[in-house]
């Protein structure tokens, strides 16, 4: 399962933060005023940020992520259980090092960010 | 002169001869409507104003007062530069530093000013590095880097019944949705001329009239100005609705071919090339996200222009065939 999350604003492409020291008991939440806007078509959803301006792309693994932050604060460890039942299975080493890896993207592009 | 009902200010719509033309330019300058886009241009070189006339005869000229977009103005900086050595120094009537050109260069300096103008200063519509033409209901538009062909693609397929609506500048009416035609001169490079020169020739009798000289050692290589059919002058207010997205993709070697690629890829592709997406934001986004939404989308690789030609023709007939295709917006 693979992802990928680019930052197209004026070009320039953001490097994702390193995952080492991601802070699992955090809860992230997709703030009230973000006001994401949305165009989805076959193969990715993309995501554009008023307050920030960047326009992102996400396939369907990340989508799916950003949908349960939507859907209310979660801390890491409660998003891998969400994840877990959405799959009906728990999620292995490579799949959960995605997952933190898109948290992290979606908090390095103020998509989500701490309470 | 095309017929005065398709364009925008009549009541002021003068019918200057190449004489006269030349003398308002040499003077106070002339007021040149281009599309959405009124210019005072102003040349005190003589040879600027023979190949300015020769390429924008065609195109509507008010006389005082009209509301004016920008000013250009292209002379000698002190009275030696008028007449040894000439310099082009050009006046965008913006805050800019242009290096002036040798006046041999012609109309790089004014075609290179009127670009400035338009890509630094146009907020009003959402802007692509892209060639745009529009037929019988299609708006294509065709983004790409420069070296691409796709100001040969654009000049190929407007000298074969499309529309021309920019060979670099495509630009869209964010509230109704609207392809705006700004039918500048093409500007032709290096191979591409010859090619054109040529695609030209076999429509026209007289197509050496068609073009500037050339000009040799540009930082683009070697540089020649195609004037527009005169249809898509007649028609530069005529809008049409975008529908279809092509990639072009120039290739000396490779088959023709139309390759499908996804929305999301044009989608980017399209936000690459805009000039000002994020100066706009929001709207632009919404937009662009309108146009992929409409549109039919593929990438075509091809090693000549008539092969490009053919592959846009077929992709858009297919598309016809499904019954896609919208209605004018003149």
């Amino acid at each position: 399962m693979s992802f990928f999350l680019w930052d197209f604003i004026k070009g320039d492409l953001t490097i994702l933060p390193s995952t080492q020291s991601f802070d699992r008991k955090l809860v992230f939440h997709v703030p009230d005023n973000a006001g994401l806007i949305w165009s989805e078509w076959e193969d990715a959803s993309i995501v554009y940020d008023p307050r920030s301006g960047h326009t992102q792309v996400l396939n369907e693994f990340a989508r799916e992520l950003l949908a349960l932050y939507e859907d209310g604060p979660k801390s890491l460890d409660q998003l891998l259980a969400e994840f877990s039942k959405i799959i009906d299975a728990e999620p292995d080493a490579t799949t959960t090092q995605n997952i933190i890896e898109t948290v992290a993207g979606f908090d390095n592009m103020g998509l989500i960010e701490p309470i | 002169m095309p017929p005065t009902s398709l364009f925008h200010k009549t009541d002021t719509l003068i019918n200057f001869t190449d004489q006269q033309l030349d003398a308002r330019l040499a003077s106070r300058g002339a007021q040149l409507e281009i599309g959405p886009f009124t210019v005072n241009v102003a040349l005190k070189f003589k040879n600027i104003r023979d190949e300015f006339i020769r390429i924008y005869r065609d195109y509507p000229f008010y006389d005082n007062p009209v509301v004016l977009d920008n000013t250009i103005r292209i002379f000698g900086r002190n009275f030696y530069r008028q007449y040894i050595k000439p310099q082009a120094f050009v006046d965008v009537g913006m805050n800019s530093d242009f290096i002036p050109l040798p006046a041999s260069m012609g109309m790089v300096s004014l075609e290179m000013g009127l670009n400035w103008q338009v890509a630094s200063a146009c907020k009003q519509y959402l802007m692509f590095h892209a060639g745009v033409v529009a037929r019988d209901g299609v708006g294509l538009i065709m983004p790409a880097m420069s070296g691409s062909g796709k100001s040969t693609l654009a000049a190929g397929l407007s000298y074969r019944g499309w529309q021309l609506h920019s060979d670099e500048f495509g630009l869209l009416d964010m509230e109704s949705g609207e392809l705006v035609p700004y039918p500048r001169a093409v500007s032709l490079k290096n191979q591409s001329i010859a090619v054109m020169k040529d695609w030209v020739g076999q429509v026209s009798d007289n197509a050496h009239d068609h073009f500037t000289n050339e000009y040799h050692g540009t930082p683009k290589g070697t540089i020649c100005y195609l004037r527009p059919p005169k249809a898509s002058i007649e028609q530069m207010h005529k809008r049409t609705k975008p529908n279809v997205v092509i990639l072009p993709i120039y290739d000396a070697s490779a088959k023709p071919a139309i390759r499908p690629i996804t929305k999301t890829m044009a989608f980017f592709r399209m936000v690459m090339s805009s000039a000002n997406y994020g100066d706009i934001g929001e709207d632009a986004f919404r937009a662009i996200s309108d146009i992929i939404n409409a549109s039919d989308v593929c990438e075509i690789i091809y090693p000549s222009l008539e092969d490009a030609v053919s592959l846009v023709e077929e992709f858009v007939a297919n598309k016809a065939g499904d019954g896609k295709a919208g209605g004018d917006h003149g």
